[in-house]
């Protein structure tokens, strides 16, 4: 009988285990699939957001070069230092601390009082009513150097640590306040060079935080390519934040290093011009001077310099007349420095020679019902004459036999009117009006470089096209885009160069006519170089206010290349209002061209012919 | 062979019962295996522990690296803008001036070209400079006046002077006795008058 009862007892229990247990386990198992299976991506989702941040992968911002790699513009490591002040606790503490900050960051008592103070009254943004609030954030410094960060932690730690720490060397102070500092690696864009082609390059304002908003010049105009692009990263983290290497790390999405920049410029050469720009602007106190210098086979242009200029790392020096790129966007009549090109093509074109003459009238000629005159009283001077003279009156009557359309083809074809296209911004055009709105007069005023203007940029392209045995080349400021993540390089393309004379023989006749003008005898001894042969021209015009309002202020300019036969660069010089006695183009630019000339061509290897040095210099 | 059944039947007695030699061992069975479970269990979680520590500790380290390459990263950085900033112009031309160091412009002649000589022509070159140096030294000699003759002179025997140091006998300074502070009393020294001594007793 027991035996049967323990049997059925047993039989029951069993029974009633699997009656509930079953459905129960069915019930979990049914749960622990929709859990594990059915809702695993919510539930995952949700796991990850407890342990794991999204990031923001920075790039670093693109530099600039010079063409033999140079720094010119580059990248400089700051830190940021910001404070929480309301964890000071003890006034000691703030004291010492404050005092620190004066000393390594220059901040004032008053700055100090009021920023470290640990609280602060600020409104309530419901009800806009004033409370005392805990102050939690201090920015003490925004671009602190690496070197000024480690002095500050120095003596922070220093000022914290007790005698035992110290005679230990141990990193920390137990008596430091704790969560009061916060140091932040930011990139700031800074000009080693200082002054060096700063206009060309331009400058940029400090958007929020690491954002640069380049405002002129290079940086702005190449800012797509320079610009880094932000990625993001989704990583594993611990409970204090820090970042599991071996967790689960993902690009979202992939960030990109700015491109650097190489320009054609010379660092070398652009510290020669800018050095005797800086001779200029102190002997004849002008308003502006500008120097470009330029390949002539190639365009590249090796220097371009302007005064007044600005230090991009010092903004007090940032006045309204200097941080802009004025050379590019200032317009003036050039003066006798457009002769050689309507004297070039008519000798291109057969219609003189450099032995024609032509009578100039004695320094009295009208034509068009106005007078025309030369500096001097010259009687009949050839072609070539008229060049080394530089006589007013003899190119007048070289274009009125060309004529108003052939004049005014010869400047538009020689670029005069047009852009060169130069990476810089608000480049102007100049002014050179169609022929058919000439009034008479004009066409003996377009010629000796007035009733038009133009830029230096333009008037240097077209000097190039005479110093490249008529070839005009395309003006190049940037020569290569240097792709660091990838290493490529993309190099910018040289455009086809125009013929401007069918005559080799013609321009070989002008260039001479050109070297006479710096030979004794011409108007720009003072441009000559011992031992080269240079080709160039002044020019001198006189400033115009108003109608028949004509002031005693000059645009002063020279451009010329150098050695004449196979020349190495061309360079122009523009010195707007020289304050001095008798200023003009040989007085004033042409000296800048001749040692700006000098330094050049020994920095380039160019060696002198030893027939056209003076006799004490022989070796 | 008994082939015999029902005789020397095995009693069976109730009251003895003998316990086999295997029947405690069979009952620690399950004891032991859950012990052995227990460790084996222990054991793998210690492990994954220990090796999860090494993984933070290493990761620890990877992540300080990898800030110490950043921030060394940085100073090449620095370094390199402070080279760009030293061989600028206008510093150079600062150092030049700051220390007077003297340079003269450039002169159109100071460049020029060489001619190369071929070896013989070398060889040649260098005969003839050595033929006119022999030249010139024989000339030279030949041009040269007859020395004048010499007069010997009497030279006195050097005389040894003899270095000797003189230490100057100085009399030893007087020691002075502190006399004791304890009350005040005018005391006139051994006739003395103008050397008074108050003594505080």
């Amino acid at each position: 009988m027991s035996s049967l009862t323990s049997s059925s007892v047993q039989t029951r229990i069993k029974f009633l285990i699997f009656l509930f247990g079953t459905p129960l386990i069915i019930l979990l198992a049914i749960r622990y699939f929709y859990i594990q299976v059915v809702r695993h991506d919510y539930y995952l989702a949700e796991a990850q957001g407890k342990y794991t941040s999204t990031g923001k992968i920075s790039g670093r911002r693109g530099e600039i070069f010079d063409n033999s790699g140079n720094l010119l513009v580059g990248n400089m490591p700051c830190v940021t230092i910001r404070c929480a002040p309301c964890n000071i606790k003890k006034n000691s503490d703030r004291r010492k601390i404050i005092d620190l900050v004066i000393k390594h960051f220059g901040k004032t008592h008053a700055w100090c009082r009021r920023n470290f103070a640990p609280q602060v009254w600020r409104a309530n943004r419901k009800t806009g009513k004033l409370e005392l609030r805990d102050n939690q954030y201090c920015q003490i410094v925004r671009y602190a150097t690496l070197e000024q960060v480690d002095a500050f932690k120095g003596d922070l730690l220093r000022t914290f640590q007790t005698e035992k720490e110290r005679r230990e060397k141990r990193t920390t102070a137990k008596g430091m306040p704790r969560n009061v500092f916060q140091y932040d690696a930011v990139t700031k864009q800074i000009y080693p060079k200082g002054r060096l082609l700063s206009n060309i390059l331009g400058y940029s304002n400090m958007a929020d935080r690491d954002e640069i908003a380049p405002q002129e010049g290079i940086v702005r105009e190449m800012n797509d390519e320079m610009a880094p692009v932000t990625g993001k990263e989704v990583y594993e983290r611990d409970l204090a934040g820090r970042r599991l290497e071996y967790g689960h790390n993902e690009v979202v999405k992939q960030n990109r290093d700015g491109k650097n920049v190489y320009l054609t410029i010379s660092e070398q050469i652009q510290s020669i011009v800018e050095d005797e720009l800086d001779t200029v602007f102190a002997e004849w106190n002008p308003d502006t001077a500008y120097a470009i210098v330029a390949d002539p086979k190639t365009g590249n242009i090796l220097a371009i310099a302007q005064r007044p200029t600005f230090n991009p790392n010092d903004r007090k020096s940032y006045k309204p007349g200097a941080i802009s790129t004025r050379i590019a966007m200032d317009v003036y009549e050039p003066g006798s420095i457009m002769k050689p090109f309507v004297v070039g093509k008519a000798l291109d074109w057969k219609e003189i020679t450099p032995e024609t003459e032509f009578y100039c009238e004695k320094n009295n000629w009208f034509f068009g019902g106005h007078r025309l005159s030369d500096v001097r009283d010259y009687g009949t001077l050839t072609t070539t004459g008229v060049i080394t003279k530089s006589s007013n009156i003899g190119t007048g009557k070289i274009a009125v036999q060309l004529g108003k359309e052939r004049t005014y083809n010869v400047y538009k074809s020689f670029g005069f009117g047009t852009r060169t296209d130069l990476p810089l911004p608000s480049e102007s055009l100049g002014v050179l009006r169609h022929y058919s709105k000439w009034p008479l007069v004009e066409i003996t005023r377009v010629p000796i470089g007035y009733a038009m203007s133009a830029t230096l940029l333009q008037v240097t392209r077209a000097y190039c096209a005479l110093a490249n045995n008529g070839n005009m080349p395309q003006l190049r400021l940037i020569d290569r885009i240097e792709d660091i993540s990838t290493g490529e390089v993309t190099v910018m393309p040289y455009a086809p160069q125009k013929q401007m004379f069918e005559r080799q023989e013609a321009l070989d006749q002008l260039v001479d006519m050109m070297v006479t003008v710096t030979s004794p005898g011409g108007i720009a001894t003072r441009a000559a170089v011992p031992g080269y042969k240079v080709a160039g021209k002044t020019g001198t015009s006189r400033k115009n206010y108003g109608r028949d309002k004509w002031n005693k202020e000059y645009f002063t300019s020279f451009a010329g290349f150098v050695p004449a036969k196979d020349p190495k660069f061309v360079m122009a010089i523009m010195v707007d209002t020289p304050r001095g006695s008798h200023p003009g183009g040989g007085t004033v630019a042409a000296p800048v061209f001749a040692r700006s000339a000098e330094r050049i061509l020994k920095y380039l290897n160019v060696p002198a012919d030893p027939e056209l040095l003076p006799k004490k210099k022989r070796r | 062979m008994k082939i015999q059944s029902g005789k020397n039947p095995v009693k069976r007695s109730a009251a003895v019962q003998t316990v086999p030699p295997s029947a405690s061992f069979s009952k620690l069975k399950p004891v032991l295996f859950v012990l052995f479970m227990i460790i084996m269990v222990g054991g793998v979680c210690e492990l994954q522990v220990y090796f999860k520590s090494k993984t933070s500790t290493t990761a620890a380290e990877i992540s300080r690296t990898k800030m110490e390459i950043k921030r060394t990263e940085r100073e090449l950085v620095n370094l390199r803008n402070l080279i760009a900033e030293r061989t600028s112009w206008s510093y150079v031309r600062s150092q030049i001036i700051r220390y007077g160091i003297k340079l003269h412009r450039p002169e159109p002649g100071q460049t020029h070209r060489v001619e190369r000589l071929s070896d013989s022509a070398v060889k040649l070159a260098a005969a003839n400079m050595r033929a006119k140096a022999l030249e010139r030294a024989v000339a030279l000699a030949a041009s040269a006046p007859a020395p004048a003759a010499e007069t010997v002179k009497a030279v006195k025997p050097v005389q040894t002077v003899r270095t000797v140091q003189v230490v100057k006998r100085v009399k030893p300074a007087p020691v002075v006795k502190r006399r004791s502070v304890t009350s005040a009393r005018r005391r006139v020294v051994s006739g003395r008058r103008d050397l008074q001594r108050y003594e505080f007793r």
